[in-house]
């Protein structure tokens, strides 16, 4: 018999990679990339995702990321294919002398890459998604392209409008599209930030930080980890899980301060180092509260898609959506 | 036969089984429950089972078949030697990886020092050669075609006075310069002290320098001077060196973090400069090689540098050498007058040189 929990209780995360191994890989992945002028890329970031996935720890299991080189390599080529045309094309239209002619075309190049971003989100999503599991289960987003499409387009242009004040209510909706139409197995997700509180933590945080000298910011930016972790939302049937992420500025400034330190005192080389520190910072941090039974997630139908290109577009602009 | 404990999860649901994992040569064998001799047992067969590829010290992952994947972790650390004894189950573990893994310290050393030492090689010798390589044996045309794409982009910006550059025009016919592209020149109205050439036989003279001088052997100097930057493709060599540097680095240093990127591209900066300072003491000599293959008195260049030395004199750059694209001015007479006084040459008044010097200072 299975005992079901009717408790709340909280669930910790653990993140138990080591700088020491995360080098290693770190430093193989420069080494072969440099040797292979930059084609070696897809092969590096599988293998530094699988090892940050199987490093965090959740109910004494790891994560696991299933993606393979060459499907980020089919995606890094069709990226590659993009911009070399989109380069070729601008050449092109300005060596034609045509008046007008280089101006229309840095605005088709300016325009394809935006117009691009919101298929690459939604390419992404899907992506890593359809690559992340845990304990087996995998996680699955099911939005549609054509309403992220609507919803990126509305943003941009409402965001261009009210010069960037829409941009907060735009970052919400996003994350509440996306955290919507995710599913790991039966879990369900919603995010309920509100734009309005966004665009007031940033409208604090920066005056606060200008009359203090900047000392304010590490409360600020507190605020800023936290709304965006907190108010993610897990679903397992009728029970809500809820996200917590207990940390003060202090912490904060520690994570910043050391980082800074390690970086520019080794010129660069303390980077992995850096890396696992700052996501030990969060997944340590992160816990789930709630009525949660980790041992029955049931896996439902799987989106095996295997379409890298979204996400290494987003790579590109050094975007990440996790 | 060894067996390993082992979790097991079955794709379907995220309950954990407790189990144990022996390793055949072809296939591996998972048992659940040994005390039930009903339950099957599950047989992976090797050729489907997918290593997660990364060995973190404490823990193996492996998942088998087609989507929805079983899914297994051990942390049992001897795993990894049984799997090695079987030669089918090569694919299952990478031999580089375990070893760099063992000797953690010494590895991170080790790919460190090769990062650094390949890295150096690649961007003082290989990189800059052929960058170097490829601006040199580029086909006449592209050049004179990049040159004359970059020259359209500015030229608006250019205020050009037709009826000077006509005249310098002229002059610059009446020398042997052995261009490789046919040279059109022009005189630009400004202040600034300056000249240029670029990629494809363009040459700009700015008004503000050309009125300062006050004999045709230093115009022709001037011009030797932009010539030899133009037949030794000086504008494409640096342009290719700098660029595939630049590229090269970025490759390296984007993929750290922005801050060591920040250092790498002063140094850059200061690296390409000082190849700029190569560049201009190339074409100096190349243009005193230009005034005595046209019996020009080579003191031309030498008055040059000083209508430059005072220039600088007022705006006082402070003479930092190693922050400037150009040789200090001193040092630029200095070797001059070397080269001038290792060779001995006749030089001959041209009279049709120096009426249209007289001529283009006149349209002043």
């Amino acid at each position: 018999m299975e005992i079901i929990p009717t408790k709340s209780t909280t669930h910790t995360f653990s993140f138990l990679g080591k700088g020491s191994e995360y080098a290693i890989i770190f430093f193989k992945n420069l080494l072969l990339t440099i040797l292979s002028l930059g084609l070696y890329y897809p092969w590096a970031k599988v293998e530094k995702l699988k090892y940050l996935y199987q490093a965090t720890e959740f109910k004494g299991n790891r994560f696991t990321f299933h993606g393979t080189g060459k499907e980020v390599f089919k995606g890094f080529i069709k990226v590659y294919v993009l911009f070399v045309s989109l380069y070729l094309f601008v050449i092109f239209a300005t060596a034609t002398e045509m008046a007008g002619m280089a101006a229309i075309a840095v605005l088709v190049f300016y325009g394809a890459i935006i117009l691009i971003i919101p298929l690459a989100i939604h390419g992404s999503a899907r992506y890593r998604s359809s690559r992340s599991s845990w304990r087996g289960i995998h996680f699955k987003y099911f939005g549609s392209r054509k309403e992220m499409y609507q919803l990126c387009v509305k943003g941009f242009l409402l965001t261009i409008i009210t010069f960037g004040i829409y941009g907060h209510w735009f970052q919400v909706n996003l994350k509440a599209y996306i955290a919507k139409h995710l599913k790991f197995g039966n879990i369900t997700f919603n995010f309920t930030g509100d734009g309005l509180d966004l665009f007031l933590i940033h409208l604090k945080g920066v005056f606060l930080s200008y009359i203090t000298f900047g000392i304010y910011s590490f409360w600020y930016m507190r605020e800023l980890y936290q709304f965006n972790i907190q108010h993610i939302e897990l679903y397992q049937g009728e029970e809500r899980i809820k996200t917590t992420f207990n940390i003060s500025a202090g912490d904060v400034f520690s994570l910043i301060f050391v980082n800074a330190i390690l970086i520019v005192f080794t010129l660069g080389l303390a980077a992995p180092w850096v890396a696992t520190r700052t996501l030990a910072f969060f997944i340590n941090n992160l816990a789930l509260e709630g009525v949660f039974n980790e041992d029955d997630i049931q896996q439902e139908a799987i989106d095996d898609y295997d379409d890298a290109a979204g996400d290494d577009y987003l790579d590109f602009f050094d975007l990440d959506l996790l | 036969m060894r067996s390993f404990n082992i979790k097991y999860f079955d794709g379907k649901s995220s309950k954990p089984t407790d189990a144990k994992l022996t390793v055949y040569p072809s296939y591996w064998k998972i048992i659940i429950d040994e005390n039930n001799s009903f339950t099957n047992d599950i047989r992976w067969d090797v050729p489907n089972i997918k290593p997660s590829k990364v060995y973190t010290k404490n823990l193996k992952s492996f998942s088998y078949g087609q989507y929805p994947f079983q899914y297994i972790e051990c942390k049992d650390a001897l795993l990894i030697s049984e799997i090695e004894k079987h030669a089918q189950q090569k694919r299952l573990y990478n031999k580089v990886d375990l070893a760099l893994h063992k000797f953690t310290l010494k590895s991170i050393a080790t790919l460190a020092l090769l990062i650094v030492g390949i890295s150096v090689g690649m961007y003082f010798y290989v990189i800059p050669n052929v960058a170097e390589k490829f601006a040199q044996t580029l086909h006449t045309n592209y050049v004179g075609e990049f040159g004359n794409f970059v020259f359209n982009a500015i030229k608006s910006e250019l205020d050009i006075n037709e009826e000077r550059s006509e005249i310098l025009q002229e002059f610059a016919g009446h020398l042997e310069l052995n261009a490789e592209f046919p040279l059109e020149l022009y005189v630009v109205d400004s202040k600034d002290v300056n000249a240029f050439a670029m990629s494809g036989g363009k040459i700009v003279v700015y008004s503000g320098l050309l009125d300062k001088l006050t004999n045709e052997n230093q115009l022709a100097a001037l011009l030797g001077h932009e010539v030899s930057h133009i037949n030794n493709r000086h504008v494409l060599r640096n342009v290719s060196r700098d660029l595939s540097g630049y590229i090269f680095l970025s490759v390296i240093f984007g993929d750290i973090n922005g801050v060591t990127s920040v250092f790498v591209e002063n140094a850059h900066l200061f690296k390409s400069m000082s190849y700029s300072r190569d560049l201009e003491q190339e074409a100096d000599e190349g243009g005193l090689e230009l005034l005595y293959e046209n019996n020009i008195n080579p003191e031309g260049m030498l008055e040059l540098f000083q209508i430059l030395k005072e220039e600088t004199k007022i705006e006082d750059f402070g003479g930092i050498e190693y922050i400037s694209s150009h040789p200090l001015v001193d040092e630029r007479i200095k070797y001059t007058k070397e080269q001038i006084e290792a060779q001995t040459s006749t030089f001959v008044d041209n009279k049709e040189l120096k009426n249209l010097f007289i001529k283009l200072l006149n349209r002043n």
